[in-house]
């Protein structure tokens, strides 16, 4: 019992020790829960306090947006937008300006649309409309060589041309086509402006030192940036314009492409319609549109004449195909059916003949059109220039070249010595011939006695063999025979 | 069917009249070969099937017999599909004549000659002989020409042994076709060459044309194939060319093929590798490959009646190539980008033979054979015979040297080995 009392009495001892533990325990995490319940309350109103904060913020950008004109953070925007309307359209201010350029104000005057815009739209898009532009080959003209050139970009610095190389194989072609004799048309197929004068390629311009800095004044910086109106002054001044004046019996027509359609879309802007009024020549002429039928008349000299259309579709500027299928499937899409004779597409990646009387034509710079994110391509150096006999309604012959191959004096050269060489080989096979005759005619031989004579030999040969005529050769003195 | 020559009329009618008999008689194999008509050269008739070669290499440029021209045209002849509905037998003739008479032409055959199939289709064992006699006399001119004119000779699906429907008749056409163009040759009992340029199912020929100056040689490289496959065009046969020619280390200059019944032809650019001598890497450069799919002289195919396509564009194309100073652009592994003059043979100029709806030759063709045409040799030789022996023999002292002359140029560019690229 008393070994039971003093368990009992230590026993209680015990639970009170751990009681007292445990409560003090309690306490300790009690007063841990009110610390971290206190951290939890602040960093909770300092979360609700950022949010405020945040959307304070947003609801300020919002109605700056609203409030503020395109482009324009600051002074920055302030600053671009006055160089871009400067570069694209005129100091006074942007012309017809597309819904992005317009202010908040400008736009709460619009109307609604009505069936009639749409209407009105839609019959103004025609496919392949017959041009009102027409190529007549005179008489005294042999042939008929069209040379096309597109995808230029002008000015651009990601995938634009040097001039004057571009120029040079141009001029080296026009040549070649012989325009004195032969009617020499050229067609820029599009892509002549380039499409580096969007906003985006201002803001992202590389800074570079436009004048150095002097004793009294500072370095004048600039943006390496090309607007409109500089892509029109280097196409008319340093491309049409001599070409123009250096051969003055070509024919040059200018058709929009991609580009130029962009350009019509948001600066309200006919780009080769401009530069084709700026330069003012009578053998420039601009076909408005993307797919085209020009006619085409051949006279001759009795009085008669032969008709026939050539096609141009010129929109595949945004088409990345690299297969001929894909890319004939792509020119549909784009650009629908054309009807002429002989077709010619521009702006492919194919640079060929894709089908019958069908052609395609590379840009003129240095890569193809590639997907985003892809590594892109050389262009091809392909056929750009094709040289045409009319000898029908609708019959053309057609070569894949500027002129039909005419011989040179080397080449002159090259054919009497080789009709010298055969007439050597003849005189030669003649000499043999009658030293054979006259060495027969002696004898008189014919090819059959010959063989006769050989198997006589023979036969005689195996004979001496078997009687051992001759046979001191082999050691046997035969003369005691 | 077949328009004019009344000859060929003659033999395939004789042909077809016993191959319906025995058709209408039995119509297993087994008793079509027991009781098969008699026809002459029965023996190589059926001959064996051979695996498909590799692709053969025919160079060219050490061959001192043939004249190299500055310029060369070359016709290109693909998918005739002789004794086939539509075969225009005609535009084959004329080809054949305007390559015969123009000095500097030479001719490419890319198969498919004849049109064997199943023997349900076509009993063509027995025309087979008739068309193959008819080609050799067409091409027997060509072959054995002072320059011989045939470039290459690839056999096509058609042709039997290619092509698995063929795989186990037992057919080879083509070596009977060069079987009986060697018997042509009879004055020397020989042919005039080692063999006919003939490739069963591939061929790469390393072509000669002389620099402008006369001093030089200047190779252009040809890979020519039937082609293969479905709705292919000219990207699914440079693929598979590129395929083919990785193995062998060569990049083509010009790559040909047919099968398809489409013209199509483009550029592909590819980088090429410029070393010196101990095959140090010098310099990069872009070549230019220029790829083509040539059509057919099948006008209306039984199997394109069927499935609803148009004609095919049937046409013979001329390629001219020409050697000239050209300005290329080579990327030194310096990064300098240098600019060199080379002679090299440019790009072709692409002339159409005979003129669309008719089988006239095109203006330019007959212009261009009336430009550069074969010295008429008959002629020559009846004026020589008319001739005493000390006549011929000045005539032959005050002959000119050759066209290898001895004379050193003075500052011509030479070929692209010696052009000095900057280091």
């Amino acid at each position: 019992m008393i070994e039971n009392e003093e368990e009992n009495e230590l026993v209680e001892e015990n639970t009170q020790e751990t009681v007292d533990e445990l409560e003090k325990e309690r306490e300790e995490l009690k007063a841990e829960k009110a610390k971290y319940s206190a951290m939890i309350a602040q960093l909770e109103a300092e979360k609700k306090a950022l949010e405020e904060q945040a959307r304070a913020k947003t609801k300020k950008h919002a109605e700056e947006a609203a409030t503020a004109e395109p482009n324009q953070s600051g002074e920055k925007g302030k600053i671009l937008n006055s160089i871009f309307i400067t570069e694209n359209v005129g100091p006074d201010g942007a012309e017809g300006n597309n819904v992005a350029f317009k202010t908040a104000e400008e736009v709460s005057k619009f109307g609604k649309p009505v069936q009639k815009h749409f209407d009105d739209e839609r019959i103004a898009r025609k496919t392949s409309p017959l041009s009102s532009e027409k190529i007549v080959i005179e008489p005294q003209h042999e042939y008929f060589t069209i040379i096309l050139r597109c995808g230029l970009h002008v000015l651009d610095v990601g995938n634009g041309i040097s001039v004057p190389e571009f120029r040079k194989n141009l001029e080296e072609e026009i040549e070649a086509a012989d325009p004195e004799h032969n009617k020499v048309v050229l067609i820029f197929g599009g892509g002549v402006s380039g499409s580096e004068w969007k906003p985006r390629y201002l803001r992202n311009a590389k800074v570079v030192e436009k004048t150095p800095a002097t004793e009294t004044t500072p370095a004048v910086e600039a943006p390496v940036y090309s607007g409109v109106n500089k892509r029109e002054l280097v196409a008319s001044g340093q491309i049409i314009r001599p070409l123009l004046k250096k051969y003055p019996n070509i024919e040059i027509y200018l058709m929009d492409g991609a580009e130029e359609s962009d350009i019509k879309k948001y600066l309200k802007y006919s780009f080769l319609g401009n530069l084709a009024k700026r330069v003012n020549h009578p053998h420039l002429h601009y076909i408005p549109g993307v797919n085209t039928v020009i006619p085409v008349e051949r006279r001759l000299e009795d009085g008669g004449k032969y008709l026939t259309t050539i096609g141009v579709r010129t929109n595949q500027g945004k088409s990345r195909a690299n297969t001929v299928s894909a890319v004939l499937r792509a020119i549909m899409q784009n650009s629908g059916p054309n009807a002429a004779k002989l077709k010619f597409s521009t702006n492919v990646n194919i640079e060929g003949k894709l089908e019958k009387d069908h052609f395609g034509i590379g840009q003129s710079s240095d890569f193809k059109s590639t997907p985003i994110g892809k590594k892109p391509s050389p262009t091809e150096e392909g056929c750009k220039a094709f040289c045409c006999n009319i000898v029908g309604n609708d019959m053309i012959e057609i070569i894949q070249g500027p002129n039909y191959p005419k011989m040179t004096p080397e080449q002159y050269v090259e054919q009497q010595l080789y009709l010298e060489v055969q007439v050597n080989k003849a005189c030669r096979d003649e000499l043999t011939y009658r030293f054979i005759k006259q060495t027969n005619r002696k004898f008189e031989l014919t090819p059959k006695d010959v063989q006769k004579l050989h198997n006589g030999i023979k036969r005689v040969k195996a004979a001496n063999r078997v009687l051992n005529v001759g046979g001191e050769r082999n050691g046997n003195d035969m003369s005691k025979v | 069917m077949f328009m004019g020559n009344e000859e060929l009329i003659d033999r395939v009618k004789q042909a077809l009249k016993l191959a319906k008999t025995a058709k209408e008689e039995k119509k297993t194999m087994k008793d079509f070969w027991d009781k098969r008509p008699e026809v002459d050269d029965v023996e190589g008739l059926y001959g064996v099937t051979a695996p498909v070669e590799p692709i053969k290499i025919y160079n060219k440029m050490e061959d001192d017999e043939c004249f190299v021209w500055i310029e060369m045209a070359i016709a290109v002849v693909s998918d005739p599909h002789l004794a086939a509905r539509g075969a225009n037998i005609v535009r084959f003739i004329k080809t054949n004549k305007w390559t015969s008479k123009t000095a500097n032409a030479l001719m490419v055959s890319l198969g498919d000659v004849f049109n064997n199939g199943r023997l349900e289709e076509h009993p063509d064992i027995v025309r087979n002989q008739a068309i193959i006699s008819y080609v050799a006399e067409q091409w027997a001119p060509i072959v054995l020409a002072e320059n011989n004119k045939m470039l290459m000779m690839v056999d096509g699906n058609h042709d039997g042994e290619n092509g698995r429907r063929n795989a186990d008749r037992g057919l080879a056409p083509m070596e009977q076709l060069i079987d009986k163009l060697m018997q042509y040759d009879s004055e020397e009992g020989k042919f005039r060459y080692d063999s006919v340029p003939h490739a069963k199912f591939g061929a790469v020929t390393i072509l000669p044309f002389a620099t402008p100056d006369g001093c030089d040689k200047v190779p252009l490289t040809f890979y020519m194939t039937h082609g293969s496959g479905r709705n292919g065009n000219v990207d699914s046969e440079h693929a598979k060319a590129q395929a083919y020619l990785s193995q062998c280390g060569i990049m083509a200059d010009v790559e040909l093929s047919g099968h398809h019944h489409k013209n199509t032809n483009s550029v592909k650019v590819q980088q090429q590798m410029i070393k010196d001598e101990n095959d140090n890497l010098i310099a990069i450069t872009d070549k230019k490959t220029f790829v083509a799919s040539e059509s057919t002289l099948q006008e209306d195919a039984e199997y394109s009646r069927m499935n609803g396509f148009p004609p095919a564009d049937s046409n013979v194309n001329i390629y001219v190539f020409r050697a000239k100073v050209i300005s290329k652009k080579y990327y030194s592994i310096n990064g300098k980008l240098v600019d060199k003059k080379v002679v090299e043979v440019d790009r072709p100029l692409i002339i159409p033979m005979f003129r669309e709806g008719s089988n006239e030759y095109t203006d330019f063709a007959k212009r261009y054979m009336e430009e550069h045409c074969e010295p008429d040799m008959d002629v020559i030789r009846r004026e020589i015979r008319r001739m005493t022996k000390e006549e011929i023999e000045n005539a032959l002292k005050n002959q000119r040297a050759k066209y290898k002359s001895t004379k050193v140029p003075a500052k011509t560019p030479t070929s692209q080995k010696d052009a000095v690229i900057e280091k």
